[in-house]
């Protein structure tokens, strides 16, 4: 008996053992400049061994310019191991330099060991104006950057993708290089659909620069066609909400026709029924 | 006419064929039993796995499973429009193979819907059809329109079935008293007085009368799911009436192979003769006459206009490292074949018309899938940075395993209610039989000419 328990406990604490020992994680961080709205970063946690998404850590973004580091706030890890912070504010760390260094860390806890990542980036600044020129609709941006003694400078030969938000993605509108002084020009379509209100929300982006990563700012302009989805009339469509009454007419008549036919000879098999008793012999008399 | 005598005759002939199984139908039963099995094997595997374990995906979202619907129910409505307008012309003939068309009918439609549940990702929202149908919808149309005509059908069965049933419920055969019971319940106190004569043939003429439009409405609403979808190869207006003869052109072949199967397995050749399946041959030869009008006709139309979605698709059916196979079967197989084997006299047997049924019946399966999977292989967005498993359709051995236990659930749902109910229905027949009697003896022996 005393054996049992002895080996029990030994189980026990090799299984304790083993289950405390934490597990590695990767840390995938994206970073994207926002201008004066901050910066939003998006740290994608998965474990070492499956690489299957982490869920439930808590991780804790922070930027670093020269000697100055501050803390822009944390978030907690989804059921695909995202955890996202938006428009964290770096205006102090503008303030010392223009090349940052953005960093997400989890601190480690009993079940996932500590780990961080890192992305190192230059600031710019992505002016976005909605201008009609000469009856057409025309999207303008104007890059700034900034070199290495801190003096503002256009960013030429930069490419400024600009996207309209949809409801699940956003959509391409086409593509704008700047010339050597950081502006570019873009023709906006004027047959895109959007609320009743007229606007649209126009978003110019950098993507996945070597200096400075990400980058975005919108602007909204009314160059949207109305389209009121209550006051659109549909009656031929399917989505519609009522079926056309002809349609209702012609399934009533059919159904209550057929069944009406089935009720009659169901009502047949019973007046055969009541002809005739059980017991009765079969008559082949005629 | 001694009906009584000729009925009791054909009872007792056919007595120990319903009462007791043989060792050979027993393997038999076990055979389509272990691929029944099998399929509810796949079944579980796809509950728990999901969909994934299926060849389906994002773009082709209908495979097998759609075919095996529209093939069962297909075979469904053929028993109901060949038996119901038979009966309405009143063709003697018929008799000894309403039974095995009645039969056909229930059992197929019970069968085909079960493949659009296999079909369903999400089972536990079918009742939503139920409590928020929306009548605009072809899918609303078409459960609405199975429902109606399985009852319909179940009917058409039992209102041939009541004469037999009283047979055998007052049959001196020995059965267990339960049985005999059940016989009596269902002949609904049928002693075969005047009236109930005439209000038994009252609602079989009206039921007869009634199916025909049925099938050639739900067989058509079944079409519209496909034809009012803005695809190419599917948006065609000939849909309708090509489905309702695609459909009982496939049943009329099922019937000649069950009419074979049951000739050779009850040692029925007395009653379903060479003339019956000369009879139904030549049904087969003006159905397959139309159904190859319709598909030139179809194909034809798409082909000539070659708008690009229709000629890609087209450049798929007719080539031979796609479906091109497939396609000249399904014509060659499906229409030619059993127009020449069957049309031409010298060729004209009852092995030669079963075989060419068979053929048509495999060919028409295949042209079914040709319907639906390269339609759905063809989208009018084009497919891009989409692995290539998602943009081609191939069955996994679930499908097959499922495509399997249907078939196999038909033949043992068919095995066991032939032991219930005499396959060739014995009242009818016996009249049959006296009549032929009679006119034998009121022309002296001499042949008539008359299909009837």
């Amino acid at each position: 008996m005393k054996t049992l328990a002895t080996l029990i406990l030994i189980t026990t604490a090799i299984f304790s053992a083993v289950a405390q020992d934490p597990m590695a994680i990767a840390i995938e961080l994206v970073a994207t400049q926002k201008g004066d709205q901050g910066i939003d970063m998006k740290a994608t946690v998965t474990d070492d061994e499956n690489s299957e998404p982490v869920k439930g850590l808590t991780i804790q973004f922070s930027g670093t310019a020269g000697e100055q580091t501050v803390a822009l706030g944390e978030a907690t890890t989804n059921e695909l191991g995202i955890a996202e912070l938006k428009g964290g504010n770096f205006d102090a760390l503008r303030k010392v330099a223009h090349a940052f260094t953005f960093t997400a860390t989890f601190a480690g806890n009993e079940n996932y060991e500590t780990n961080h990542a890192s992305v190192d980036l230059a600031e710019v600044a992505i002016e976005l104006k909605a201008e009609t020129i000469d009856s057409v609709n025309t999207v303008i941006v104007n890059v700034t950057s900034w070199n290495e003694k801190g003096e503002a400078v256009p960013f030429s030969e930069g490419e400024v993708k600009v996207y309209v938000p949809r409801m699940f993605s956003l959509l391409p509108i086409g593509d704008i290089t700047t010339d050597e002084d950081g502006y570019g020009e873009l023709k906006f379509p004027n047959d895109l659909p959007s609320s009743v209100s007229g606007e649209l929300t126009i978003v110019a982006r950098i993507e996945e620069h070597e200096t400075f990563g990400n980058a975005e700012t919108s602007v909204v302009s009314n160059w949207g066609v109305k389209v009121d989805a209550q006051a659109s009339k549909l009656p031929r469509a399917l989505w519609s909400p009522d079926a056309p009454l002809w349609m209702v007419v012609t399934f009533v008549v059919l159904m209550v026709g057929v069944w009406y036919h089935y009720g009659l000879i169901v009502y047949e098999l019973i007046k055969v029924h009541r002809l005739s008793k059980p017991t009765d012999p079969l008559d082949f008399s005629e | 006419m001694n009906i009584e005598k000729t009925s009791k005759s054909l009872l007792k002939e056919f007595w120990p064929q319903m009462s007791k199984w043989t060792t050979r139908e027993l393997i038999w039963l076990g055979f389509w039993g272990i691929i029944f099995l099998v399929g509810l094997y796949a079944l579980y595997v796809q509950i728990v796995e999901g969909h994934v374990v299926t060849g389906m995906r994002d773009h082709v979202i209908w495979g097998v499973y759609i075919v095996n619907f529209i093939f069962f129910i297909g075979i469904g409505y053929t028993g109901a429009i060949v038996g119901g307008l038979l009966h309405l012309f009143d063709a003697e003939w018929r008799k000894p193979l309403m039974r095995i068309a009645a039969l056909m009918t229930v059992i197929s439609v019970i069968i085909g819907p079960l493949y659009i549940l296999l079909c369903i990702g999400r089972l536990d929202r079918l009742y939503y059809l139920f409590i928020y149908p929306r009548l605009q919808s072809p899918i609303i149309w078409d459960v609405v329109a199975v429902m109606t005509f399985l009852v319909g059908g179940i009917l058409f069965l039992y209102l041939l079935a009541i004469r037999d049933f009283a047979i055998l419920s007052r049959s001196e055969e020995t059965m267990p008293a339960w049985r005999r019971k059940i016989y009596l319940f269902m002949s609904a106190g049928f002693i075969n007085t005047r009236m109930q004569r005439h209000d038994l043939k009252l609602a079989l003429n009206v039921l007869s009368l009634l199916l025909i439009p049925t099938v050639i409405i739900v067989s058509s609403v079944l079409s519209w799911i496909f034809g009012m979808t803005l695809r190419p190869g599917w948006h065609s207006t000939i849909f309708g009436p090509y489905f309702v003869l695609a459909a009982v052109y496939t049943g009329t072949g099922v019937l000649v192979l069950l009419m074979y199967a049951f000739r050779k397995l009850h040692n029925l050749g007395a009653y379903i003769q060479e003339r019956h399946f000369v009879y139904v041959g030549y049904m087969l030869i003006a159905m397959a006459a139309g159904y190859g009008y319709f598909t030139f006709s179809e194909y034809l139309t798409d082909w000539y206009t070659s708008e690009k979605w229709n000629a890609e698709l087209i450049h798929k059916l007719m080539d031979l490292n796609q479906y091109g196979w497939m396609f000249y079967f399904a014509n060659f197989a499906g229409i030619l074949l059993p127009i020449l084997l069957i049309g031409i006299p010298k060729f004209r047997s009852i092995n030669t018309i079963t075989f060419s049924a068979a053929l048509l019946v495999i060919a028409m399966w295949f042209k079914r899938y040709l319907i639906i999977v390269p339609t759905l292989e063809t989208p009018l967005l084009p497919m891009q940075d989409i692995r290539p498993e998602y943009v081609n359709y191939s069955a996994t051995w679930v499908e097959w395993a499922l495509t399997g236990a249907g078939i196999a659930m038909f033949m043992i749902l068919f095995k066991v209610a032939s032991k219930y109910i005499p396959i060739v229905p014995i009242w009818e027949t016996s009249e049959m039989i006296e009549k032929e009697k009679q006119t034998k003896a009121a022309t002296n022996g001499q042949p008539q000419p008359s299909l009837s």
